[in-house]
């Protein structure tokens, strides 16, 4: 009773009345919001904020291959190499769970072409970051919240709050709403194959000397990662359940940072178990590739990446059924 | 001094805090997570539906569950202070011996600066002293210790300090209710990173606890949180991403980089703190409670005093009362005057966080202070629009070169950007993600716009009262959508949370 007497009823009607206000403006905004950005969204076809993946959902029936991966695929398998009509759809920067959540995505549009070149980053198995770090990427996919299982599920685990958060459908635009509509009205849709080289700069020797100077500083494994693992398992179900023959490849660098052996042994087990192809060209060095071809510890340069995607498609030749791809 | 300086990186204060408290799981009451939000409604709605006379309880709680989720154990700090302050200001009141009043205070003093200084300034001493040894050739082991510095333990000790020293003075009567006191100490909206509340406005205000909310307190405080909000989520967290770039790696840009860089700190920092200050001002608000401003667009000032007379107000006023004046103010002539305003602003750099960094911009504050005076600046500046208008891009400037020592981590990287900043060598910024800096530009647009057209000279209660419910409905709507399509979504921390 004697809490009521701080507040007259006509404060509180004036106070519902502006808090209802608040809300109504907030529901038509972000409806009138998520509307304007769902249409440009649909329009944006190149670009890492959805577009290159609208370009390849809408494409995919002139491909046999797709790409996905890190920088380590995306800046160093050139399609033209490969010996079937291949898409580049990894993206540099972007850790497994945002390659595995394009993967679902493509499944769940009944986009995925017969093969898929899915790179590994075997250092991530064993850097000993927690699983909410390692499934932080999913994130850059939040315009599928709510839309694909994976991804939603991926990011209910990153934040308890989700589902509190994207009430407001807009969220699902979150840092993304200026490169869809530069994207969506300013250019024109994704040229090439998705494949983007690393032209050779004049501090790449210097960079690579640094990166010899280095040599031998080697961290111990750190115990398998549960969600990279999870996450592989979760690639190789994808494709065993929509009969597309995965291929996994582990781009080659100068020195590992990490002991590997952990990493290695999980992955040939899990792998072959699986009767998944595993390309490593850390442990299957290409000999071609001499100092010139280094961008840094970790890259080749476009001369190397031409080299690393021959040897990549001569491998592949020999696994992959040359009937019913 | 210099030598031991550029041994001793910044590391420790500004990257050590970050990277401990980065992680939103380490610090769950953030004002801009959900979290926060969730404990707030709660709060709110369980205020104001118990009865009167048990909601100073209901505050004490939720203060103390506020601070505890961040650490738990540190409340037993916030819990000392307030018990030495309640006892000691208590004594005050009844004792008429002079020295025996003399030596309570002291006790409140050496309790509360003492924990102050171990928990903050130990390790800044013991370095830079065996540092100094060191360089003269005494080469000793710097005895460090390692604890985590508490959140918010500078404001709470000047908030509690400036209470014994207002009962000492006999400027304030003690109060008699522990948990009122306690309250006053830990009053979650304002606990961690201020403003710095006097007594004399706060515990007037705990004592009832009947003020209604009308419209205009609530319209007022729900638009100050929302703004904050966008000011934090926004502007600064957006900022922080180019700025931090260019800062962790000065020597790898040009001039013109260096020079947006340190314009975007400028605004990351006002509305990092601002913004804090907003959502403590208007949550407090909606409780009933009114705490003083703590910035006043203060970017638009023609003068590096006047700027401090619109910025962290707070603090600087806590300064001017408890320092400035006690040395002697402007009384015993214009060396003693200079001198007080230099050690003042000296000791209001330390307070940010142990480093001569913070020193150093402390100076530079001061000289600048001392400057103005000594040439009578302010009736130069005032004398029409246009020296107005000058002064203020002059002061914008003289205050941006000081927040390089602020921001950068160590001496030797502020002074790259310093060499950066006048070796003019690029004159085309260097932008690594487009979108972001994009986003940036937009942001920084929209807060000069609302703050030179509308909170320059409009308080929210102003604002609030000139528009219609629904127009005001609709600015914090807009707002707010603005923060979900482009504020910084995995959020961080308040930069004032490390002093």
């Amino acid at each position: 009773m004697e809490a009521s007497s701080s507040i007259s009823n006509s404060d509180v009607k004036k106070n519902l009345k502006l808090l209802g206000l608040f809300l109504l403006f907030l529901v038509v905004g972000n409806a009138v919001a998520t509307g304007f950005l769902e249409y440009a969204y649909a329009r944006t076809l190149a670009g890492s904020s959805g577009g290159r993946l609208n370009y390849f959902l809408q494409n995919h029936q002139k491909y046999k291959a797709v790409i996905l991966g890190n920088s380590r695929a995306h800046r160093q398998i050139d399609p033209e190499q490969l010996f079937l009509p291949t898409y580049n759809l990894a993206h540099s920067g972007m850790d497994s769970v945002f390659h595995v959540g394009l993967l679902s995505e493509l499944a769940r549009q009944n986009a995925l072409p017969s093969v898929v070149l899915l790179h590994l980053d075997t250092r991530f198995f064993v850097t000993g970051r927690n699983r909410k770090s390692a499934l932080g990427d999913a994130g850059h996919l939040k315009q599928l919240y709510g839309k694909n299982p994976d991804i939603t599920r991926f990011i209910r685990e990153q934040d308890r709050f989700a589902d509190l958060k994207y009430l407001l459908t807009a969220y699902r635009f979150n840092g993304k709403v200026l490169p869809i509509l530069k994207n969506a009205f300013a250019s024109a849709a994704e040229q090439g194959n998705g494949y983007q080289a690393l032209e050779p700069s004049p501090e790449d020797m210097e960079r690579v000397k640094e990166a010899f100077g280095r040599k031998g500083e080697v961290e111990p494994g750190k115990g398998l990662s549960e969600a990279e693992c999870e996450l592989l398992r979760l690639a190789v179900k994808i494709c065993k359940d929509n009969n597309v023959k995965l291929v996994c490849f582990t781009g080659p660098v100068l020195f590992p940072d990490y002991d590997l052996t952990q990493a290695k042994a999980f992955l040939d087990k899990e792998l072959g178990a699986e009767g998944v192809p595993y390309f490593d060209f850390q442990r299957d060095a290409v000999s071609e590739l001499d100092e010139t071809m280094w961008r840094d510890q970790t890259h080749l340069n476009h001369k190397g990446a031409l080299i690393l995607s021959k040897e990549l498609s001569r491998r592949l030749q020999a696994v992959l059924p040359k009937s019913g791809l | 001094m210099c030598a031991v300086a550029s041994n001793f990186p910044r590391e420790a204060v500004w990257k050590g805090f970050l990277n401990r408290h980065n992680k939103r799981q380490n610090y769950p009451m953030l004002f801009n997570s959900v979290t926060f939000l969730l404990f707030y409604l709660a709060v709110f709605a369980g205020y104001y539906l118990l009865p009167q006379k048990s909601r100073w309880l209901l505050l004490l709680v939720s203060s103390y569950g506020f601070y505890m989720a961040w650490n738990p154990y540190y409340i037993i700090l916030i819990l000392i202070s307030t018990i030495i302050d309640y006892t000691v200001a208590l004594r005050l009141e009844e004792t008429e011996d002079a020295v025996k009043r003399k030596r309570l205070l002291q006790v409140s003093l050496t309790a509360n600066l003492g924990l102050l200084f171990f928990f903050k300034y130990f390790n800044f001493f013991s370095k830079s002293t065996f540092g100094l040894l060191s360089y003269l050739g005494f080469t000793l082991k710097a005895p460090v210790v390692d604890v985590l510095l508490p959140v918010g333990i500078s404001f709470y000790t000047f908030q509690t300090l400036s209470y014994t020293i207002d009962v000492y003075r006999r400027e304030l009567k003690a109060e008699r209710h522990f948990g009122r006191f306690a309250l006053f100490v830990t009053f979650f909206p304002q606990l961690v990173a201020g403003p710095i509340e006097r007594a004399s406005n706060l515990l007037p205000q705990l004592q009832k606890f009947d003020v209604p909310l009308t419209y205009q307190r609530f319209a007022s405080g729900l638009t100050q949180s929302v703004y904050g909000l966008f000011k934090k989520v926004v502007v600064a967290d957006n900022l922080a991403v180019y700025v931090d770039a260019v800062y962790n790696h000065p020597a790898s840009h040009n001039s013109a980089t260096a020079l947006l860089a340190t314009y975007f700190f400028a605004f990351q920092i006002y509305c990092d703190f601002s913004g804090y200050s907003d959502i403590a001002i208007g949550t407090a608000k909606m409780l009933g409670f009114d705490f003083n401003d703590n910035f006043q667009t203060p970017y638009f000032s023609s003068s590096v005093t006047e700027f401090w007379r619109r910025w962290h107000i707070s603090l600087s006023s806590w300064l001017r009362d408890y320092l400035y004046i006690p040395l002697g103010g402007n009384r015993h002539g214009e060396f003693n005057t200079y001198r007080n305003l230099m050690l003042t602003m000296l000791l209001g750099g330390l307070w940010h966080g142990a480093s001569w960094s913070f020193v150093l911009w402390g100076a530079l504050n001061g000289f600048y202070l001392s400057m103005e005076k000594l040439v009578n600046y302010h009736r130069w500046v005032t004398r029409s629009t246009v020296h107005r208008i000058f002064g203020a891009f002059i002061t914008f400037h003289c205050i941006c070169l000081t927040w390089v020592y602020f921001r950068a981590d160590s001496f030797a990287k502020a002074n790259t950007v310093v060499g950066k900043l006048f070796h003019f060598q690029g004159v085309v910024p260097e932008v690594q993600d487009l979108n972001v800096f994009l986003t940036s530009l937009l942001a920084v647009f929209i807060l000069l716009v609302l703050d030179f057209f509308v909170f320059r000279k409009t308080s929210f209660d102003q604002f609030s009262k000139a528009l219609k419910d629904w127009q005001l409905a609709l600015f914090m709507a807009i707002l707010f959508l603005l923060t979900v399509l482009f504020g910084v979504a995995d959020g961080s921390v308040f930069i004032y949370f490390q002093f």
